[in-house]
């Protein structure tokens, strides 16, 4: 899950983002209009939250652009980036004029940390359908609350990237994900796309995940097109065990 | 309004009755002449008559719509009663002095023998005794009818007076109602009272204007508060999520939860910086400001004083130019910290060994102070602004240095509550000229900002310091 923080406070950008991140997003910072447009022009981010008073503009506007201008459109296949308003402007009127204008959700400053993550969770979760914050596919157990991941009831040691991968893995279950399309979610921009660190999260990812009893890992490698959880793999109940 | 107490100083108009203690010789009287007493207040005797009628009187009766047609039924009735009893006195005296009486010819035929002899007479018959006695019939007749149609009328005439005074008063009760209606969160009411141009109109639309104005000014402090506590939320939430964050995170060493204090400590620095500005603008525009002569000269020298070290420090000179005898009735404190809060701008922009100007001097009935730097200047398109709550040219920079944005709002209120304005232009230096107009001691004016204004006074360019 990737995330922009649009903030013009750079103190409160930076505790935000490190906030974020210690929970295994990945998170890029703008200071400003021009810079958000910038990074959302050219990575899918998954998440904004917006701040309304920017330098060199008004986040009301960049929310609506983000919603109608084709610039701004997702590529095939990928949703739109959730909108998190966050700001200073507490009034009714402004509230609803910014869910008018595309925001899917409003924090007040000065908010609690707790409350920006929940909210953040809540967003994430609208792209599956899903409600709670805990993620089941089949034997495989998400708890996005408490950062836990576990199978058949037995926690998995993850590191918060493997923990990332693995929740974005799920959201996106028996879908083929590329190699550039976990790079763009599950990294920030800090990371180097020549590398192969998607490549070997993976492989650590799918080491943890698999039991000795598995015929085959429960993460595929699609060759020549990405990755794939395999719920069919993951089926609780007798026929998994036969 | 002949009863109303005259304003002070104005000339007394000729018969006008003189306070008798100041005019007679050798009195002293204890009030200044051009005072009159409290119990001396005048009211006309009819009026001070009323009020204590109107002591005894029920509640019911005491309505001004009741005294309007008791006040018109007794003045009708005692014309029509006036006129009834002239025209009967006129008749009557008339009806006696008049002697009515008819004259015949008799013609008296007297036998004698031999004939007849004709002797005419004339004979002239008086009525007066019936006449008297019709007379007598019609006055009393008279008199009966007077009694009843005035009686009559008297009734007729209080029914028509309390529903002509029911409909003049009319539109008063509207403007009771309306303004009981009005609390202080609903301004938005207004009388709108329709009709012919005439005094309850006036009233109506007088009221009106008062709650726009009350209107506009609620309005404006709700405006400011938002504001302020959208200023104050962005520190306040700096704070707060730099604690959160580095307070959960289990693994945080010395370092960053150094740095997380520093940035607390200087958030909340910013904000007690804010608060304290924010509550110098808010007692400004308070009625009752100290009204002393005061001298632009000397609030610049106080000024210099104040901000000398920290110009030198920048290798900055302050150079001034003052003329004499610039004197603006006001509050000396205020309109220093004006003059400070200018220089203090000036100071902080202007560019290292750069030199600032401050001037003063009159032109009509106004008084300036200017300063002039060298610095940056301003943009034109963001020279309105700067008069604006939490303007900060440079949000960033403003942030880290922990201003609050209201040094100039502050400025331009301050002037503005001695009837004066600020404006800003581009200076020949290539920085920006603030000017402070004022009003002179003595002249009863108000300085609006217009075009001509705005340019602002120019420091005497050929007079550059030698230095």
């Amino acid at each position: 899950m990737r995330i922009l923080v649009v903030e013009d406070e750079s103190e409160l950008a930076e505790a935000i983002a490190t906030g974020l991140r210690r929970e295994g997003y990945a998170v890029d910072v703008a200071n400003d209009v021009a810079g958000a447009v910038d990074r959302l022009v050219v990575s899918p981010y998954d998440l904004v939250t917006l701040d309304l008073n920017l330098p060199d503009g008004d986040g009301l506007d960049l929310a609506r652009r983000v919603r109608e201008d084709p610039a701004f459109a997702p590529v095939e296949g990928e949703t739109a980036p959730r909108i998190l308003m966050l700001t200073a402007r507490d009034g009714v009127g402004e509230r609803v004029a910014g869910l008018d204008q595309g925001a899917d959700d409003y924090l007040v400053k000065p908010f609690a940390f707790a409350e920006l993550s929940a909210r953040v969770r809540s967003l994430m979760r609208r792209d599956a359908g899903r409600s709670g914050a805990t993620i089941t596919v089949g034997e495989l157990e998400l708890d996005t609350a408490r950062f836990e991941a576990a199978r058949r009831g037995r926690l998995l040691d993850l590191t918060a990237k493997e923990f990332a991968l693995l929740r974005y893995f799920m959201t996106h279950s028996g879908e083929v994900l590329s190699q550039e399309r976990l790079l763009e979610h599950v990294w920030d921009e800090n990371a180097d796309p020549l590398t192969n660190t998607v490549r070997v999260t993976v492989g650590t990812l799918r080491r943890k995940l698999t039991r000795d009893d598995d015929a085959e890992a429960p993460i595929e490698t699609v060759i020549g097109a990405g990755y794939r959880l395999r719920p069919d793999l993951l089926a609780s109940g007798p026929a998994a065990d036969a | 309004m002949p009863d109303a107490p005259l304003p002070p100083g104005r000339p007394v108009a000729p018969g006008a009755v003189p306070n008798p203690a100041a005019a007679r010789p050798g009195v002293r009287s204890s009030e200044p002449a051009d005072v009159e007493p409290a119990d001396e207040m005048p009211l006309s005797r009819p009026a001070r008559g009323a009020l204590k009628a109107a002591e005894w009187l029920p509640d019911w009766a005491g309505s001004i719509r009741f005294r309007l047609t008791a006040v018109y039924s007794l003045l009708l009735f005692g014309v029509a009663a006036f006129m009834l009893a002239g025209m009967y006195g006129f008749l009557a005296s008339r009806l006696h002095d008049e002697d009515v009486y008819r004259t015949y010819q008799i013609t008296t035929v007297q036998e004698v023998p031999g004939g007849v002899v004709l002797t005419p007479t004339e004979v002239r018959a008086s009525y007066r005794s019936v006449e008297a006695l019709a007379n007598e019939r019609a006055l009393s007749l008279l008199r009966g009818y007077s009694a009843c149609a005035l009686v009559v009328m008297l009734f007729v005439s209080l029914v028509i007076g309390w529903i002509v005074a029911g409909r003049v008063l009319a539109p008063i009760g509207r403007i009771t109602s309306v303004a009981r209606e009005i609390q202080a969160t609903d301004l938005s009411r207004r009388i709108a009272l329709r009709g012919p141009p005439d005094e309850l109109k006036e009233l109506a639309d007088t009221f009106d204007a008062m709650i726009t104005r009350l209107d506009d000014a609620f309005a404006g402090q709700q405006r400011f508060i938002q504001e302020a506590s959208h200023e104050l939320r962005n520190p306040l939430a700096v704070i707060r999520t730099n604690l959160d964050v580095a307070l959960s995170d289990p693994d945080a060493d010395p370092a960053e939860l150094r740095r997380v204090a520093e940035l607390v400590g200087a958030s909340a620095m910013r904000m007690s910086r804010l608060v304290d500005d924010l509550l110098v603008y808010a007692r400004l525009g308070a009625p009752a400001r100290e009204q002393a002569p005061v001298e632009l000269g000397d609030l610049v020298i106080d000024a210099v004083d104040e901000f000398q070290a920290v110009a030198a420090s920048r290798g900055i000179s302050l150079v001034t130019e003052l003329a004499p005898s610039c004197v603006v009735a006001g509050d000396a404190l205020a309109l220093r910290q004006a003059v400070a809060n200018l220089l203090h701008n000036a100071v902080r922009l202007a560019p290292e060994s750069s030199r600032i100007w401050l001037a003063t001097g009159t032109e009509g009935p106004a008084a300036w102070v200017t300063v002039t730097d060298e610095g940056p200047g301003i943009a034109e398109e963001d020279r309105p602004k700067v008069f604006q709550r939490f303007w900060r040219g440079d949000q960033k920079a403003a942030r880290a240095e922990g201003r609050s944005g209201l040094g100039l709002a502050i400025v331009a209120q301050i002037v503005a509550d001695h009837g004066g304005t600020a404006t800003v232009a581009a200076a020949p230096t290539g920085g920006s000229i603030f000017t402070l107009w004022l009003p002179l001691a003595g002249t009863d004016v108000t300085i609006e900002a217009t075009d001509a204004l705005a340019v602002g006074h120019r420091p005497a360019d050929s007079q550059e310091p030698a230095s």
